[in-house]
């Protein structure tokens, strides 16, 4: 079968008008059912925010040069991406590979990439929603400010969901069950949350795995966020130089093509584990 | 090669398909054709090879070898344009369980490329419009086929693909499902559907074939199928003849099982008529009475009997 078979993730025939509309018509569909499944709405839609609540108890101390909460805060803001479009897709895709219901879209009109646009479009606008939410706290509570940048920070933040979306299909191909992922998540979250200075930074590390960990996918988010958010250079060494509003995306464009480096190679790998059925048995 | 399916093109065409997974060759050569506005049955035992003939005319997988036509296009390859033409019913599952019934046709109308018919209609068509707000996850496994028929035909779809559609269903669901079955046939819809239920395709098909281990073993009409499995004559052996003293009627030896006589004869209804005269001009010769004297032609399910058990 793999001999020739054409690649699984396919774009051919794809109409943008249709395109659009029906990945809009999932999007309202996916965020339905997010609402009512429990432990969807646990993983996207709860989780995170607590998540970047604990930031909100951190009421003193510096760390790399800005207070330790808005520091956890910025890095917060990337790790809830994680949780919102990569954990709760990879059980999304995986449960609806098992039921089926991948398998009926693929037989429908439904383009493959709407099929994909659809659920990512979902966990972005929630994913959008809860930062917006987050960064109001932040002002309220720890002294935090509206972003320096606020369209590069929306720009991290998007390009970070849109990210892990083909991360979460390639990632639901070897996940069996919906159960399952969440142990087929785990060393992802491991890896991911502990090379993207989302809470602590790396600099006690020696110097070859601080540039692995900078090539992480987490870590240009977390960099690209923060940029944003406190119009600092987060890329070169703390004390972070203070950047004005066109320099920041000077600054900020070398990790943004990292982030689209990422969204490339995660398609790849799509390509190579994602199944639209359970496997024969 | 231009062939819109109308202009005495078929609108499925099979050419010497194989299908296999890993080591397992699940279709192995089979070949047919069905012709616009025809309903075309594949009959066969769990195994033969239906579901995976007709998942390739989904476009769900490419052939390992062979080629398909559905409407003139490859369906794996050109699916874009054949997917807004054709509706399928898959064997099982594929539903959004936390949805509830109107929520589910929504959707897949809203996303339809034709809309003929109003999300009520579709919902009563199949007798689901009570249920509209109930999730999808609590309805019995019928009324869960009856939805995937009213999701599969809601756009009048010129291709039909029915992957045993009355599986589960009480039989009043079934005589209904029939009912909607033949409309779209009337209606012009081509349909191919797969089945182990005899009565089902006596009813509705007007070609069929019979799969057995990934081969086509028989195809033709209803009446063809049966008339080339021939006539029977059976009778209760008597027992004052010994087995080897029964007559031989047209050139045809009897065979003797529980207590049964049986003679298999040709199609040919001339055969069958000398042979039963003969055979009761033997028996008043020999003073006989023959008891629970049968003449019949071969069933649907004779037939598929005899191919499923590799006759």
């Amino acid at each position: 079968m793999a001999l020739n078979a054409s690649p699984s993730l396919s774009l051919q025939g794809l109409q943008p008008s249709l395109l659009i509309s029906h990945t809009w018509r999932l999007a309202r569909l996916d965020l339905t059912l997010l609402f009512r499944n429990r432990m969807a709405f646990f993983t996207a839609i709860a989780f995170p925010l607590l998540l970047g609540s604990v930031a909100l108890l951190l009421r003193s101390g510096y760390v790399s040069g800005v207070t330790t909460g808005l520091y956890t805060l910025t890095g917060m803001l990337a790790l809830a991406g994680f949780f919102v479009t990569f954990m709760h897709l990879t059980t999304v895709f995986t449960v609806r590979r098992e039921e089926l219901v991948l398998k009926r879209m693929r037989g429908s009109v439904l383009s493959e990439a709407a099929i994909f646009a659809g659920s990512g479009l979902a966990t972005t606008l929630v994913y959008v929603a809860q930062v917006a939410v987050l960064i109001t706290l932040s002002i309220v509570t720890l002294g935090g400010h509206l972003p320096r940048n606020l369209p590069l920070l929306f720009l991290g933040v998007v390009l970070g969901s849109v990210m892990f979306v083909p991360l979460a299909a390639a990632l639901s191909g070897v996940t069996k069950s919906g159960e399952s992922a969440q142990i087929t998540v785990l060393p992802a979250m491991l890896v991911l949350a502990a090379t993207s200075q989302a809470s602590f930074p790396l600099t006690g590390m020696p110097e070859f795995l601080q540039r692995i960990a900078a090539s992480m996918p987490l870590s240009p988010v977390v960099d690209v966020i923060r940029i944003g958010y406190f119009g600092l250079d987060f890329t070169a060494a703390a004390p972070h130089p203070a950047v004005g509003f066109a320099e920041s995306w000077a600054v900020a464009a070398p990790r943004l093509l990292l982030i689209a480096a990422w969204i490339v190679v995660g398609t790849l790998i799509a390509r190579k584990y994602f199944r639209w059925e359970p496997r024969h048995g | 090669m231009i062939s819109d399916g109308t202009r005495g093109a078929p609108a499925i065409e099979v050419s010497d398909l194989r299908q296999s997974y890993g080591d397992f060759e699940a279709v192995r050569g089979i070949s047919f054709q069905v012709q616009p506005g025809e309903l075309f049955a594949l009959l066969g035992t769990n195994g033969a090879g239906k579901t995976t003939t007709i998942e390739v005319l989904e476009g769900f997988s490419p052939p390992t070898a062979g080629s398909v036509r559905v409407l003139g296009h490859d369906p794996y390859a050109e699916r874009a344009k054949v997917r807004s033409r054709t509706g399928l019913m898959l064997q099982e599952g594929g539903f959004f369980g936390d949805l509830t019934v109107a929520e589910t046709v929504r959707f897949w109308r809203d996303v339809s490329p034709r809309k003929p018919y109003s999300a009520l209609e579709i919902m009563e068509r199949v007798e689901l419009a009570d249920k509209a707000h109930v999730r999808v996850r609590q309805l019995s496994g019928g009324q869960k086929r009856r939805l995937d028929l009213a999701l599969a035909t809601l756009a009048q779809p010129e291709v039909l693909f029915l992957d045993e559609p009355t599986t589960g269903m009480d039989p009043e669901a079934r005589r209904n499902t029939w009912a909607i079955i033949r409309d779209l046939v009337d209606s012009g819809t081509t349909v191919l559907l797969t089945t182990h239920y005899l009565e089902e395709a006596e009813q509705l098909a007007s070609r069929l074939a019979i799969m057995h281990a990934g081969r086509i073993e028989l195809s033709g009409t209803v009446a063809e199928v049966v008339a080339a499995h021939g006539h029977s004559i059976r009778f209760q052996h008597p027992a004052q003849v010994a087995a080897h003293h029964l007559p031989e009627l047209g050139g045809v030896r009897p065979q003797v099982e529980g207590g049964r006589v049986e003679y298999r004869l040709s199609p040919d209804p001339v055969d069958t008529q000398q042979a039963l005269a003969r055979l009761l001009a033997w028996a008043s010769d020999h003073h006989l009475v023959l008891t629970r004297l049968e003449v019949r032609s071969a069933s649907l399910e004779d037939v598929f009997l005899e191919v499923a058990h590799g006759a």
